[in-house]
């Protein structure tokens, strides 16, 4: 039953390892492949919830039997994985969007053939091929690749490094899963091979192989001081001396640059925007799962620092209003709906950073509570926006969004789900953003009320991007009557459904879904004793 | 979140304000007819600019916030130098704030 923590990792990366070969041999074998991987993962997780639920924090030693093993009497360098209320719940709800985006893949992504330069000439001359050779033999036409198989390996690569961030405990093996996490998104960045694709993947790629040293570089300077990687015992041992304190800026500037807030928030328009809408949800995932390691770092292995606390704080503010500035500013969908994600999850940080600052009072444990409640919430409202955005460029065929107009007269659901996306990424009742950002605004009053006040000009000043862009694309007269549109296929208008099921459901029953897994997971944030007894008996 | 926060009574209360407003929509104009002047936009007698598009309805607010947006844009040039150039401007700001 242990083995579920490492088998949610293996399955993936074993399956990811396999998809080209099975690719060659039928591309539906290979999409049920991946889809047949993404539910036994997430079955996994579902099982692995609820053994963390019934048996508390759960402890997984790649070659050893006991985690204590790898105590200085023991072998120090070992892979230790920890399963607790928190990483499990998130994996368990981050599975469930991934598996939902991947059906979301399935119908969409073949859409896109007309951003794919490389594509796109291959079915001219494809075409053309065929029409020639038609007369002499039909059996000397040839397939040509489409990328396909590609970009299922690379988002189960994606999903690995997402679930080994949430569940690794020693330094080494986050920089192995912060390396694949950056090296997947970039291909993923790259994947409909035009000019702007390479170039944002190129800038991608430079930027997190910095990233990747800072990281490497914290980690060495941890090791150098405590001889151990084992976040754990580094937890027990730590002194907070300026050494560690260098050691804490390399490693949090890393995940803050992988979470893309500010003030590395610069990658995430320009990624966004080229990456298909499918890798786009995945790549939400994966910066939640970056802040979900900056807490659990800031929390469990370097303890309660005030100026630490101080300065995410600072952070969180400055990341809602640039994001909601530069979204203001911006006349692209999708770079627009990447500045509101940073925006996003400056709420996420304020909440957390501010129980840090509030620790062992009733208000501090609430902002905690809001803010990881704000974590699922983001990637539903965000998520649904993006999946709007992408059966827009679908059905229309067009680069930007804004180069359609009256959107509503042609498909007035669509225009009615983008409508609830808005209000939800608003934080208006009744949907599930007011509910998080309601616990957030509360709890941090009582840390200062300036910055309730910010906060909630940042959700004012949201809506007003999202009124911008539902008068520009959805309301007026259409701009070209006969634009052919493609029809939405219904699978996909079932998973948008979905996604707004879930808003409203969590909108009008927040406290039983507080109650139920936020506080769980709240509880095993802040409990550093447990986390580091867990490992060490 | 308990006392303010009623998503029964927050529901009840919408449905009864979409009433409301149905009815107000039921006490209107039954004469419309489309594509005549009734639904052009009036702008008290001027000649509506052909140049300004939706998009620009925030323009006053760029106009008084511009630098501010002078230093955002600064950083979102999408250059890869400017990148790796505020990345370690970024980390010495943070090892100055937490080590000093």
């Amino acid at each position: 039953m242990i083995h579920f923590i490492i088998l949610i990792i293996a399955i993936p990366l074993f399956s990811a390892f396999l998809l080209p070969l099975i690719g060659k041999l039928n591309e539906k074998l290979m999409k049920f492949w991946v889809g047949l991987t993404l539910l036994l993962t997430s079955f996994l997780s579902i099982f692995l919830y609820k053994l963390i639920l019934e048996k508390g924090t759960l402890a997984y030693t790649l070659g050893a039997r006991f985690p204590s093993l790898t105590a200085p009497q023991g072998f120090p360098i070992r892979i230790i994985l920890i399963g607790d209320a928190l990483s499990g719940f998130l994996a368990l709800f981050f599975l469930f969007i991934v598996f939902l985006s991947f059906l979301f893949s399935l119908k969409i992504l073949d859409g896109y053939h007309f951003l794919d330069p490389v594509r796109s000439q291959n079915a001219l001359a494809e075409a053309q091929r065929k029409q020639a050779l038609l007369e002499i033999s039909k059996s000397l036409t040839r397939k040509t690749s489409n990328g396909v198989d590609k970009f299922y390996t690379l988002y189960l690569l994606l999903l690995v490094g997402i679930l080994g961030f949430l569940f690794t405990a020693d330094f080494f093996t986050l920089f192995v899963f912060y390396e694949i996490n950056s090296i997947a998104t970039t291909g993923l960045i790259a994947f409909f091979r035009n000019k702007e694709c390479f170039k944002s993947a190129f800038h991608y790629l430079a930027v997190f192989a910095v990233g990747s040293l800072f990281l490497l570089f914290g980690v060495g300077l941890l090791y150098s001081e405590y001889g151990f990687l084992n976040m754990a015992i580094i937890a027990k041992n730590i002194q907070f001396s300026f050494l560690d304190k260098v050691a804490l800026s390399f490693i949090a500037s890393a995940l803050i640059l992988k979470a893309g807030i500010f003030p590395f928030y610069f990658w995430k328009p320009e990624a966004y925007n080229a990456s298909p809408v499918p890798a786009v949800i995945l790549s939400i995932v994966s910066s939640l799962s970056a802040l979900y390691v900056l807490f659990r770092i800031s929390f469990d292995v370097f303890g309660l620092n005030i100026i630490f606390g101080q300065i995410l704080i600072l952070f969180s503010l400055l990341s809602i209003f640039a994001g909601v500035f530069l979204a203001l500013r911006e006349n692209n969908l999708k770079r627009i709906l990447s500045y509101l994600a940073i925006s996003e999850l400056g709420y996420v940080v304020l909440g957390v950073s501010s129980g840090f600052l509030m620790s062992n009072t009733e208000s501090g444990f609430k902002a905690i509570e809001g803010g990881l409640f704000h974590m699922v919430n983001d990637i539903l409202d965000v998520g649904l926006l993006f999946l709007i955005a992408g059966i827009i460029l679908y059905i229309s065929r067009v680069r930007n969004a804004f180069e359609i107009r009256g959107f509503a007269r042609k498909h007035p659901i669509l225009a009615g789900f983008f409508l609830f996306g808005v209000l939800a990424i608003s934080g208006l009742p009744p949907l599930n953003g007011f509910a998080s950002k309601m616990m957030i605004y509360e709890s941090v009053f009582h840390l200062s009320p300036v910055l309730t006040i910010i906060a909630i000009l940042g959700s004012i000043l949201v809506l007003a991007v999202l009124v911008k862009i539902f008068a520009s694309i959805f309301l007026g007269a259409p701009s070209e009557e006969n634009r052919d549109y493609q029809v939405i296929p219904k699978v996909v208008i079932a998973i948008v459904s979905i996604f707004i099921i879930l808003m409203f459901s969590i909108g009008l029953f927040p406290k039983q879904f507080v109650t139920s897994f936020v506080n769980p997971a709240a509880k095993a944030l802040i409990s550093q004793q447990n986390y580091i007894n867990s490992v060490i008996h | 979140m308990e006392i303010i926060w009623q998503p029964k009574i927050a529901l009840i209360s919408f449905f009864l304000i979409f009433f409301v407003i149905y009815l107000f929509y039921l006490t209107g104009e039954k004469k419309y007819q489309k594509r005549t002047l009734q639904t052009v936009s009036y702008f008290s007698g001027q000649i509506p600019p052909k140049n300004i598009k939706l998009e620009g309805i925030f323009w006053g607010f760029f106009k008084d916030l511009e630098k501010i947006y002078g230093f955002l844009l600064k950083i979102q040039k999408e250059n890869a130098n400017d990148y790796i150039f505020f990345l370690v401007f970024g980390l010495i700001i943070f090892l100055l704030l937490l080590g000093f």
